[in-house]
């Protein structure tokens, strides 16, 4: 896929988001459902690579770009990942404390909760291609109950889920 | 205020970006240590305004921080160069990650670590649901949350509209809706 053209699709994810998770499920209509570039498999194995890393959440659009087109792709979704973010200077020198508006507020939770919707919807299609066995369904459960009870850092959960998996390939 | 040198930025933008785990929270509390407590370089309240404007700026709000508190110590290059330095080390490490996982000559122990790996992403992904649901959870918003939350689930399940319509008319209803 052409760089340029990649930048500008995940670009329109990322404008339409306000955290770094929310713009999966834009990512996925795009470049999954529409142009049939990426599949299921390979955006889960993106999320997987951005979160194993420090740094901002969304940056699995660079591993999302990577896969996509390549070395270039990597470079345009880093680009439309930091691009959005300097649209905060001209709010920044419009708004200045006006964004503490009510109705500004309620137009981002608004926004925010249909994100949530739209990635539950999303993650439906990602749980088929991840969930394959007994296995890798507790797993997933296994991860969600940590991540709600105990708070853990994503990354211990990658980590632990790794050991088990490489311990059960080697049992 | 007390001015910052470019090079003195980037460090800071560099250690906070790429040395925390758990997404955005750490880094914006990391900066309010060095910019506003430790030398200062930014007002209290312009940190604050930089904090509410990044959660309103499309993206991922700690870049979108990262440039306006930046922008105010150092203009446009500060802003670019804090946004570069925040993330760009980061992505190299996201980039290594990836073509590990997509070799071709994965090892079975390689490909049942990333199975199980990829498991736990969609456990991630629930609990990112429930973060973003869970600050409005309360008696006066529970009714919108259960309606804005339900009808773009469905919306988008059924495909019944792209994602970026449901997104606009969540927003239509933020605008129009006491939430």
């Amino acid at each position: 896929m052409n760089a340029l053209l990649l930048y500008l699709v995940l670009l329109k994810a990322t404008l339409t988001s306000f955290s770094g998770m929310t713009s999966l499920p834009i990512v996925r209509q795009e470049l999954v459902v529409e142009r049939k570039i990426l599949t299921d498999r390979q955006l889960n194995t993106a999320v997987a690579a951005g979160r194993v890393s420090p740094g901002p959440n969304g940056l699995y659009l660079v591993s999302v770009g990577y896969m996509a087109a390549g070395a270039s792709g990597a470079c345009a979704g880093w680009c439309a990942l930091i691009t959005p973010a300097f649209l905060i200077i001209g709010l920044l020198r419009m708004l200045g404390t006006a964004v503490n508006h009510p109705r500004m507020e309620t137009v981002v939770r608004a926004v925010t909760l249909a994100s949530a919707g739209l990635i539950l919807a999303t993650s439906i299609s990602l749980a088929r291609d991840a969930i394959t066995s007994w296995a890798t369904a507790l797993i997933a459960i296994t991860s969600f109950f940590l991540l709600i009870r105990f708070k853990l850092d994503p990354l211990w959960i990658m980590l632990g889920a790794g050991i088990v998996g490489l311990a059960l390939a080697l049992i | 205020m007390v001015p910052i040198r470019l090079a003195d930025l980037v460090k800071i933008f560099l250690r906070a970006g790429n040395l925390t785990f758990g997404g955005g929270d750490p880094t914006v509390a990391l900066l309010h240590h060095e910019l506003v407590e430790k030398r200062p370089a930014i007002t209290p309240q312009q940190y604050a305004t930089c904090f509410a404007l990044a959660r309103v700026t499309p993206g991922t709000n700690v870049l979108a921080f990262s440039a306006a508190a930046a922008y105010l110590m150092r203009g446009w290059i500060g802003a670019i160069l804090a946004v570069t330095a925040g993330s760009l080390p980061s992505a190299f490490i996201v980039l290594l990650a990836t073509k590990l996982a997509v070799s071709d000559h994965q090892h079975l122990l390689l490909q049942s670590t990333i199975q199980a790996i990829i498991a736990a992403v969609i456990g991630l992904i629930a609990f990112t649901v429930v973060q973003m649901v869970r600050p409005r959870w309360n008696a006066g918003e529970r009714i919108h949350v259960v309606l804005i939350v339900a009808l773009s689930f469905a919306a988008a399940a059924l495909g019944l509209l792209p994602p970026i319509a449901i997104l606009g008319l969540a927003a239509l209803y933020g605008a129009f809706v006491k939430l």
